[in-house]
């Protein structure tokens, strides 16, 4: 391991609360960091869209299990990953969210045609977390599925 | 109406719909109606966010947006909210200024929350202004795509703020 390699592994109890435990814990470890804080703010802000999409959307039993949250990288560029269970219905949805996202030339008009979209939504459904991340990280989003868990990613380069 | 301390509040008129706020350490109730005197002075504080009321002027309304904005359900608490202030300064025809150079993180409900707040200020002909800070990156490309809305509604304006605080 390089002298600037960084990691963050953990398991998260999927309790609403956790969320912004480890979005606090995210921005400040990476605030000690950087010279900047945008970079801080901008993995904070993906580490917390994609726990509260797998609390949102996970396959979770009666009882609240745990998703893994992800945070790698070195000079220059980072690695966030949310893994969770998913049922086939949310993995579909999440695949057509990133199809439709694609769709546009680029995420800042992803971005600005789901927010006219969020208009005509029902109260509290915004399904912005993924293309906010796309447009204000500037990351990539990939997925993969490993038997009944999904693993969304986040690639982004640091300032 | 009785409030927690138990004495007769004439200002809560029109019990509707009750929607309880903790203001620092009590619970406050606000109905439907008219706001209590209480609920305009002290902060309002969901989890952690706290909004507050810093100043009052004839022709405006301002209201602070300090800490962390990351409620699973913000519309549920803050549309309630917003939809007394909007009907309050409609009715003194003031402008409501929301400040957000404070706020420190937002989630994506909240931003959707923003978004029904201006249709419902929309809906009323109120004017609303939303002040940002631009040095902040993340608040510059939030709150410059909710430009899309002040292009359809005149009473809407977005102002980056020169005087950012960190």
């Amino acid at each position: 391991m390089s002298a600037f390699s960084f990691a963050i592994d953990v398991p998260v109890r999927g309790e609403w609360k956790n969320v912004s435990l480890l979005v606090t814990s995210v921005q400040n470890c990476f605030a000690a960091m950087f010279s900047e804080l945008d970079g801080a703010n901008a993995l904070a802000m993906i580490a917390g869209e994609l726990m509260e999409n797998a609390i949102k959307y996970g396959n979770w039993g009666p009882k609240p299990g745990f998703l893994r949250l992800g945070v790698h990288g070195t000079v220059g560029k980072a690695r966030v990953a949310v893994k969770n269970p998913v049922s086939a219905e949310n993995l579909a949805r999440l695949e057509e969210s990133l199809a439709w996202i694609k769709s546009f030339p680029t995420p800042a008009e992803a971005f600005a045609a789901r927010i006219q979209e969020v208009v005509g939504a029902p109260r509290g459904e915004s399904r912005l977390g993924l293309v906010r991340i796309l447009y204000e990280a500037e990351s990539t989003l990939t997925v993969r599925v490993d038997g009944g868990d999904v693993e969304v990613i986040a690639e982004v380069t640091i300032p | 109406m009785r409030t927690d301390q138990g004495e007769k509040r004439d200002t809560f008129r029109g019990p509707r719909r009750v929607v309880r706020f903790r203001i620092e350490a009590r619970t406050y109730l606000v109905y439907d109606g008219e706001f209590g005197r209480e609920a305009q002075l002290k902060p309002i504080i969901i989890d952690e966010l706290r909004i507050e009321e810093r100043a009052e002027r004839p022709d405006k309304v301002e209201l602070w947006f300090c800490g962390r904005s990351n409620a699973r359900q913000p519309i549920d608490l803050l549309g309630p909210f917003f939809g007394q202030w909007l009907d309050r300064v409609a009715q003194a025809n003031q402008t409501l200024v929301l400040r957000f150079e404070e706020l420190e993180y937002m989630n994506s409900s909240t931003i959707s929350a923003l978004i029904h707040l201006i249709q419902g200020a929309k809906s009323r002909t109120v004017r609303l202004e939303l002040v940002y800070a631009p040095a902040k990156k993340w608040q510059k490309l939030s709150f410059d795509a909710l430009r899309v809305f002040q292009k359809q509604d005149e009473n809407l304006l977005l102002t980056a703020s020169d005087g950012v605080t960190s």
